[in-house]
């Protein structure tokens, strides 16, 4: 396929990472955050760490949109399914996450519940159309990627006159989660996660643009290099990381140019803001509560909001005994020092919401990286 | 509305969040929408970085 395929040559791997061995600092530790999923993904699916000399390290965040989410809003959509007997809409990664008591979207279906895996908004307004007599809930999570099309469906919704249509709002900021992860006592106390630099997320930045990056280059002092999602991408990203290091620069780059510009998709920006505003504080799994850092639906559209129309309480919820989700999103732990990790949580029957999705570090950890993790274990604490 | 092919896939996605799209160009898809287009250029810049690695800093011998 044009645009992927050139991106992932051998011969240019090779090279970049010739390139990266010979610029690292021999002294120097190099530890860049990921803040996407969709980038750990791509490091383990390709061997990249492999590719990097011993001292750059990947350190894996929070942007998995599937496990930030508090296990307490997955309690409250199977409410809205089995209590008020709507046909919940979700993405197909929500399907198995662990809620409370071993439950999940997935067993709640197959007890009888209505839940059907949409692919777009568009398929879950589809459903809303067909179904006149039913209560059509979409249960929208992820962070700027998802967003816009969210909104899209809002309006699109009132534009139609579908009543039954609304929406159980998740959306997350990517900026307020790289803000809390920087501000985190983990990082300022130089104790237990070093962050040198950071891989800026692809699609986000494709809708948001390279700018709200800015603010935290120049106060935490870290550079930021946005980077695509393929392992070329992430190579050459390293590399300008490695670079502005060794420099003394904290600037942001843009590695991506051919999608991300500075200003970002201003039309999917406006699109949401007229349908979204900000809320005061969100709980993000790993996180905690996160000032400002995810979206509601606005006055104006309150009737596609389900929490208004249904009602929708807060639940405290704990994740399961022994499982180390939450500091394996804030880049404290790896997958490996979980004592779940491969024994009782894998992908087939997962405890903790890395090991579902896809993005999830634990995933990409056991689908690639779990026969080569010990021996480059060995070897790091040897350095 | 518009259609893309993804490889052999053949998908339609929403162009609800993109402006001056035409037939032929690429776009970048997620969750069935086009949320930008791809800019051949900037991809032909960012493939000759990647072949300069290496000789466009000072690397010791």
């Amino acid at each position: 396929m044009k645009y992927v395929e050139e991106f992932r040559r051998h011969d240019l791997a090779q090279k970049l990472a010739a390139a990266i061995a010979s610029e690292v600092e021999p002294g120097r530790q190099y530890n860049l955050m990921e803040f996407c999923g969709g980038h750990t993904h791509a490091i383990f699916r390709y061997g990249v760490q492999d590719l990097m000399p011993g001292n750059v390290r990947f350190v894996h965040g929070p942007g998995c949109p599937v496990c930030v989410l508090p296990i307490g809003r997955i309690d409250n959509a199977i409410q809205l399914v089995e209590e008020h007997e709507v046909i919940l809409c979700t993405y197909g990664d929500l399907m198995r996450v662990p809620a409370s008591g071993r439950r999940s979207l997935m067993k709640a279906k197959a007890g009888g519940a209505d839940v059907r895996m949409v692919y777009s908004t568009q398929d879950a307004l589809r459903i809303a159309r067909e179904n006149p007599d039913r209560e059509v809930v979409f249960f929208a999570i992820g962070f700027e990627t998802t967003t816009p099309p969210t909104a899209v469906a809002i309006r699109q919704a009132r534009a139609e006159g579908l009543k039954n249509f609304s929406v159980f709002c998740n959306h997350v900021l990517t900026p307020a989660a790289i803000q809390n992860i920087l501000e985190s006592p983990e990082v300022r106390e130089m104790g237990s996660v070093a962050i040198d630099g950071f891989f800026g997320p692809s699609h986000v930045s494709s809708v948001i643009g390279s700018r709200p990056y800015e603010f935290f280059a120049e106060e935490f002092q870290k550079p930021v290099v946005i980077a695509g999602f393929e392992p070329l991408d992430v190579m050459q990203s390293a590399l300008m990381l490695v670079r502005q290091l060794n420099q003394g620069r904290h600037e942001v780059e843009n590695e991506y140019t051919r999608v991300v510009s500075r200003e970002g998709n201003l039309k999917a920006q406006g699109l949401v803001a007229e349908v979204m505003e900000l809320r005061r504080s969100f709980e993000w799994r790993g996180l905690g509560m996160v000032p400002y850092s995810a979206l509601q639906i606005k006055a104006g559209y309150e009737a596609y909001d389900a929490e208004k129309r249904f009602d929708v309480p807060a639940i405290q919820a704990s994740d399961v005994k022994g499982c180390e989700c939450p500091r394996i999103l804030r880049g404290v732990k790896k997958p490996t020092d979980c004592k779940l990790f491969g024994t009782v949580c894998t992908p087939e029957n997962p405890m903790g919401s890395c090991m579902v999705s896809s993005e999830g570090a634990c995933a990409a950890y056991w689908s690639y990286g779990r026969f080569r993790q010990p021996e480059k274990a060995a070897e790091e604490s040897a350095a | 509305m518009a259609t893309v092919a993804l490889g052999e896939v053949r998908k339609d996605v929403s162009l609800a969040l993109v402006d001056d799209v035409q037939v032929d160009d690429f776009v970048l898809i997620h969750v069935g929408y086009a949320l930008n287009k791809v800019s051949a250029e900037e991809a032909e810049r960012t493939l000759q970085l990647f072949a300069e690695a290496g000789l466009t800093e000072e690397v010791p011998a």
